[in-house]
């Protein structure tokens, strides 16, 4: 008696569990019945840091995304619908990356959105691939996010690439008439490696010499003054020093150079802009030059009365301005990606594919910008804008384009 | 080798040794292993941001205020309920404060790293014995040496430092003698707080930057050094602090640039091989407290 009780009881949970199994499975498959037959919006899913050491590359840009989502869906969206987009913080967390974008794809994105560097956004790339959803990185800036073989064809990158950077920073300083440069190299990741050596190949064809090379581990603790000391006896004096490293390591390296004396020019990348730099580097410093995205809110000079007006409503729906021109890659982005998404003949993963492959130039509040093609997966030609550092303040020098990347044999599917 | 170079090694060593005496000093009295002194320099650090633009008497004596406050904040809060729990238990509570801590600042203040500007007297220069040497080194020379010199004052000279030297010594033997727990114990703490905010004025100094996870390497730097030295003898964790950065700007100068990137494995195997040799450090006390 008590036993088949017992036993009623069970079978009893296991009915009602399995009921609200059942139900739950129900209304699962509905809804994304639901989602992938009605297609009245494209999802983007944008996975960035909202916080850790790699968060001042992520926010800003995207917070710009969003706005251009706003102002595309207030013009009508894409074709008529709507861009729903869904986020997820990835903390600076190469694992949790692969964990949110995992998530992503499962609630039925059309599209990702990744870090702003190579080493963050891969895990979260791999999993895209193998999912068969294009994945953007906002802008990290090594070459190998822009090959279809190292992380895949489905793998793409919103940003010129610190080859590019490189190139270009070594074009601006030989047209200015620099002969001798010195390369400071940052080995703490991917992008800063890249920025200097081809930094170093661009120099040279262009008939200039490298008269001494040194580099530095890099990350959150710099401290360069062994750096210093070789770089006081290098003979000759160098023109100008290559500073190939990021924020906030990099305005570590520059404020120890300055503050040990040396007066030499410094070039960088772009991974250097920001107000923090300024800070970094206080009121005294002069002769630092970057290759930046653009120049606008804490750097004037640049007339550009589309540039005035994004950072004007960027500031205004944020309130607060960008800090960094990063945030501008954020906003092309999505003009690159609603252009495609425009074009694409539906919303599969490979047919957004094709159309972001076979993407025509843009026009950006910097200019003619071309984005991606079937070999290189990143922006292919973009003016990058000159920032100078003078007495605390930055000012736009000019724009530069690379015209030409040299060949390295290291596989990069945009140079030459 | 250079008068430049000398006092580069030996500015980063004092500071190394620095970290060092901040976390062997607990682990003396306590039998703690602090894995949140990295918090109490961030918090300093924090401080030097915040009053960047007052003079700089006054982010200096914030930085003590705030690196004091943050360690007996932590004291109170969570290592004066473990005092007799053995030294895992403390050990884990430590990373747990270290976890809480770092997690507030970058969810309230520090969601990311921020510049700090740069004094005007620290990009001046002197000659010395023919080199150009900066006022920066120097001062980092001065400041920690100083602090090293005060720190070996109060443990020898002083009725506060024969209580804290006998407490670490044996605690409950201490304790029966009239050391009162309740007030040496607060005491090594804002020591350690004093010591941690005088590391990090120097590392903002240096650095010009502030981030919610900048305290991890100084304060893996004070736990590796103190293992070298000697966990126990203050004397012995000084040392291997000392020797681990005189180590790190030595291998920066020697090292061919493209090995420079491996820098901290050449410094770690020297450690390990060092603690093959001497297990117990390089100048090892008595013993080591185990409550």
């Amino acid at each position: 008696m008590f036993s088949s009780a017992r036993s009623k009881t069970g079978r009893r949970v296991a009915v009602a569990a399995a009921a609200v199994l059942s139900a739950a499975l129900v209304a699962g498959c509905s809804s994304g019945a639901s989602g992938s037959e009605s297609k009245k919006e494209v999802v983007i899913g944008f996975a960035l840091s909202q916080s850790g050491n790699m968060a001042p590359f992520d926010v800003e840009p995207g917070k710009a995304a969003m706005l251009r989502v706003d102002e595309i869906n207030a013009a009508g969206g894409v074709n008529g619908k709507k861009i729903k987009t869904i986020s997820e913080d990835v903390r600076s967390d190469p694992n949790t990356v692969g964990t949110a974008v995992t998530d992503l794809i499962a609630k039925g994105v059309n599209l990702l959105v990744l870090p702003c560097d190579f080493d963050l956004s891969a895990p979260g790339a791999t999993a895209a691939q193998s999912a068969k959803i294009p994945a953007i990185s906002i802008c990290a800036g090594d070459p190998k996010m822009a090959n279809t073989t190292t992380l895949g064809d489905y793998v793409f990158s919103a940003n010129a690439g610190s080859d590019v950077e490189g190139a270009t920073g070594a074009a601006w300083a030989a047209q200015r008439g620099w002969k001798k440069a010195y390369l400071l190299q940052d080995q703490s990741i991917e992008y800063t490696k890249s920025a200097g050596k081809y930094f170093e190949a661009q120099f040279k064809s262009l008939g200039g010499s490298i008269v001494g090379s040194d580099s530095f581990p890099g990350g959150d603790n710099v401290d360069v003054s062994s750096q210093i000391l070789r770089l006081k006896r290098a003979s000759p004096q160098p023109d100008f020093v290559y500073v190939a490293s990021w924020n906030p390591g990099g305005a570590t390296a520059i404020r120890q150079l300055h503050q040990a004396g040396i007066q030499t020019p410094i070039v960088g990348p772009a991974a250097l802009d920001g107000k923090s730099l300024l800070n970094s580097v206080g009121s005294t410093a002069k002769d630092i030059y970057y290759t930046a995205f653009a120049c606008y809110a804490y750097c004037s000079g640049q007339k550009s009365p589309t540039l005035d007006k994004f950072a004007k409503d960027y500031t205004s729906k944020y309130g607060a301005q960008p800090s960094s021109s990063y945030a501008l890659l954020g906003y092309n982005m999505v003009s690159a990606i609603s252009e495609a998404l425009a074009h694409a003949s539906s919303l599969s993963g490979p047919d957004v594919r094709a159309a972001l492959v076979d993407s025509q130039p843009l026009t950006t509040p910097v200019g003619q910008v071309k984005y991606f093609s079937k070999t290189c997966h990143k922006i292919i030609d973009m003016p990058l804008t000159v920032v100078g550092v003078d007495s605390g303040k930055m000012t736009y020098v000019g724009q530069q384009r690379a015209k030409s990347l040299p060949k390295l044999g290291d596989n990069n599917s945009c140079a030459g | 080798m250079s008068v430049d170079f000398l006092v580069a090694m030996v500015g980063l060593g004092a500071l190394y040794a620095l970290l060092t005496i901040g976390v062997a000093l607990l682990f003396g009295i306590l039998g703690l292993m602090n894995f949140a002194y990295g918090e109490i320099i961030m918090a300093a650090a924090f401080a030097m941001y915040l009053f960047q633009h007052s003079p700089w008497p006054v982010a200096v004596a914030m930085a003590l205020v705030f690196a004091v406050v943050v360690a007996l904040l932590s004291e109170r809060l969570a290592f004066f309920r473990l005092r007799d729990a053995d030294p895992v238990t403390l050990m884990i509570a430590s990373f747990a404060v270290s976890l809480a801590v770092q997690s507030v600042a970058r969810m309230t203040v520090l969601p990311r790293a921020q510049g700090v500007s740069p004094k005007s007297f620290l990009t001046r220069h002197l000659d010395l014995l023919g080199a150009s040497v900066s006022v920066r080194e120097l001062l980092t020379l001065a400041l920690c040496g100083g602090a090293l010199a005060a720190v070996a004052l109060l443990l020898g000279r002083t009725g506060l430092g024969i209580q804290l030297r006998a407490a670490a010594e044996n605690f409950q033997m201490a304790k029966c003698l009239g050391v009162r727990a309740n007030l040496v114990i607060p005491c090594a703490f804002v020591v350690v707080g004093v010591l941690a905010a005088i590391s990090s004025i120097v590392l903002v100094w240096r650095q010009g930057s502030v981030s919610a996870d900048m305290g991890l390497q100084p304060m893996l730097i004070g736990v590796v050094g103190a293992v070298v030295g000697g966990m126990s003898n203050l004397r012995g964790a000084a040392l291997g602090g000392f020797l681990l950065g005189a180590a790190t700007t030595l291998l920066e100068t020697v090292l061919p640039a493209n090995l420079i990137a491996f820098r901290d494995s050449f410094l770690f195997t020297t450690v390990i091989l060092v603690l093959i040799v001497r297990p117990q450090g390089l100048l090892s006390g008595a013993k080591v407290r185990v409550s």
